[in-house]
């Protein structure tokens, strides 16, 4: 099979950008994805850590302080559950598909008890204290979810007023919910967990995106290079090759006043020119020689 | 101007300055007392002293003998020098007991509510008087803590917050109550006092909303204490209900307003509410002079006789 170089030169280039396109391809994909996970991640800590720091807030400077509107009615805002909610409701409104739940295997408030999903992590969370943090990945309609689940304990005596009987919590919380809900709780146990979660399907969205547009760059790049080394490999090396070939065939048939074997510069293809026409000199003296 | 009408502005002005040198003598006369009470009004408060009305908005010292009013949408706070402080709510309408009974120097005050919210808190340090609220269905005394009362013609309702209130029946003789903290009592007039475990939702519905809070100093009490001027005298109607009600004050109205009832239209509404105010009869019409006794002729028997 008669390939030219060209041809050569193309087939070889284009199996080296094949590799090197599908391995940059699946290299990047694989970075994304694991930056997309970590940056989700670091989002979901950064939620927690202002949910928890919301929850601090409230229990030491905003409860004290209601305590006497305690007497008249109850007020969910003196639950530091119930601050950390409100506070990242308002988040979850600008930024879609987050969410923040503080759950509770008994709480006062029907609204915080966990799904069944989430009772699994309690428990695990309940069985291994020595974990401080379980993250997941859960698949929902709207997509994969990853989540970050820590445990809720009780440390703090005070709070057990609320929640030890209901004999000594404050009546108005037992006029709201009941003497059924959130008592009888354990200190220093786990109880419930916190549980942020964020969509993946936004992520890993945005990290296909900068694929599809490193892969589109790497394809152009690769394409003008090809073009630019196709054109330079003609000018270049193709072209004048055949010139000279041309100008060889002319002398071997005999024509040596053809065309002269001119190169203008001084690379390598200049050079064999020069030769050649060294030679076609050197054939002229011989025969004219001979001639005489 | 007829003669009638000129006599009229004079006595009118006679009173004025009468209350005016009144106020200040009591307002100078208080302020140097231990138990010094400061009203500083969030909104306009209507004081009446003596007999002259005085529209106040900054702070200034209460006397004893003061009524005051809140309006529709603010209240006030009347504040001692030991921590003492009471709030009134809007449109609440309340009297400062005149002396002896007023600022003691054992702390003790007494105070009349007529109508209205107030609330009270008195510090654990507070000197070992007490202050009392009495209101036509109650009459209660609090030592330390925290309570909210209101009041209205016919019941009063009291919420104890912290520490505890003694109460007493002003319509009979029955023994003291004492409600602890976290109870609530409400009585309606002419019948038994009802202790609850938790206040009725209508109380707590129309509670002022800064009464929820602890009472704290207020920062207007900074301000230049100012002595109230340019009053105008009383009118029947901003007094009517203190002349008719129930509460022990309203044994010091005849004396306090007498000088009005010489003058219209004063007098007139007096008399045409006579019925409610019979104390007042002897003002409007005076018994005549005791006549003096009538001696028997000398009955002389002439000489003749004999």
């Amino acid at each position: 099979m008669r390939l030219s170089l060209s041809i050569k030169f193309n087939l070889v280039f284009l199996g080296i950008f094949a590799v090197g396109f599908v391995s940059a391809g699946l290299l990047a994909n694989d970075l994304l994805q694991r930056a997309a996970v970590e940056e989700t991640l670091q989002n979901a800590r950064v939620l927690m850590e202002a949910a928890s720091a919301s929850q601090n807030y409230t229990a030491t400077q905003i409860t004290p302080l209601l305590q006497t509107q305690l007497k008249y009615s109850f007020v969910p805002q003196s639950v530091p559950a119930f601050s950390a909610v409100e506070t990242l409701m308002s988040l979850e409104k600008h930024l879609a598909g987050y969410s923040y739940r503080s759950t509770m295997l008994n709480p006062t408030n029907p609204r915080d008890r966990p799904t069944d999903w989430e009772s699994d992590v309690i428990r695990r969370l309940h069985d291994k204290p020595e974990l401080k943090e379980v993250v997941g990945l859960r698949d929902t309609p709207s997509g994969p979810n990853l989540y970050i689940a820590r445990p809720n304990r009780i440390d703090d005596v005070a709070c057990m007023a609320c929640h030890s009987v209901p004999s000594a919590a404050p009546r108005t919380l037992i006029d709201k919910y009941g003497p059924n809900n959130g008592f009888n709780w354990a200190l220093h146990e786990t109880i419930g967990a916190d549980f942020v979660s964020v969509p993946m399907a936004l992520p890993i969205a945005r990290s296909l995106a900068v694929l599809r547009t490193f892969l589109i760059s790497l394809f152009a790049v690769f394409a003008a290079v090809l073009i630019a080394l196709n054109v330079m490999v003609h000018l270049l090396v193709t072209r004048r090759i055949r010139a000279l070939s041309q100008a060889a065939d002319e002398v071997s048939l005999g024509r040596l006043d053809g065309d002269d074997f001119i190169e203008r510069g001084h690379d390598e293809i200049a050079s064999l020119a020069a030769s050649f026409a060294r030679m076609k000199t050197s054939l002229v003296e011989a025969f004219r020689m001979i001639e005489a | 101007m007829n003669l009638s009408q000129r006599r009229q502005s004079g006595i009118a002005a006679w009173l004025r300055g009468a209350a005016m040198a009144a106020c200040l003598c009591a307002a100078a006369s208080s302020s140097a007392q231990a138990g010094t009470l400061i009203l500083v009004p969030e909104g306009p408060v209507t004081l009446i002293r003596g007999t002259t009305v005085f529209d106040a908005e900054a702070p200034f010292i209460a006397a004893p003998g003061d009524m005051l009013a809140t309006d529709a949408h603010e209240g006030a706070q009347l504040e001692d020098s030991n921590g003492t402080l009471l709030a009134l709510g809007p449109q609440t309408r309340l009297a400062i007991a005149p002396t002896p009974r007023a600022p003691g120097a054992d702390g003790s005050v007494t105070l009349s509510l007529l109508t209205g919210w107030v609330k009270i808190s008195r510090p654990p340090a507070a000197p070992q008087g007490t202050w009392t609220i009495d209101t036509p269905a109650l009459h209660t005394g609090i030592s330390h803590g925290s309570a909210v009362i209101h009041t209205s013609s016919a019941a009063t309702a009291l919420f104890v917050e912290t520490g505890s209130v003694e109460t007493s029946l002003p319509d009979t003789a029955t023994a003291p109550l004492n409600v602890a903290a976290d109870r609530y009592l409400e009585r309606d007039v002419g019948k038994p006092p009802v202790p609850l475990a938790r206040p009725r939702a209508a109380f707590v519905s129309e509670l002022p909303v800064s009464f929820r809070d602890p009472l704290a100093a207020s920062a207007r009490r900074a301000q230049k204490v100012v002595t109230p001027t340019q009053g105008r005298l009383v009118a029947y109607a901003e007094i009517a209900d203190w002349l008719a009600c129930s509460l022990p004050v309203r044994k010091t109205m005849v004396a306090r307003f007498r000088p009005l009832a010489h003058s219209e239209p004063f007098r007139t509404q007096i008399r045409l509410n006579l019925r409610a105010l019979p104390e007042w009869r002897p003002i409007l019409y005076p018994p005549p002079p005791p006549v003096p006794p009538h001696r028997p002729p000398l009955s002389y028997k002439s000489a003749e006789d004999s």
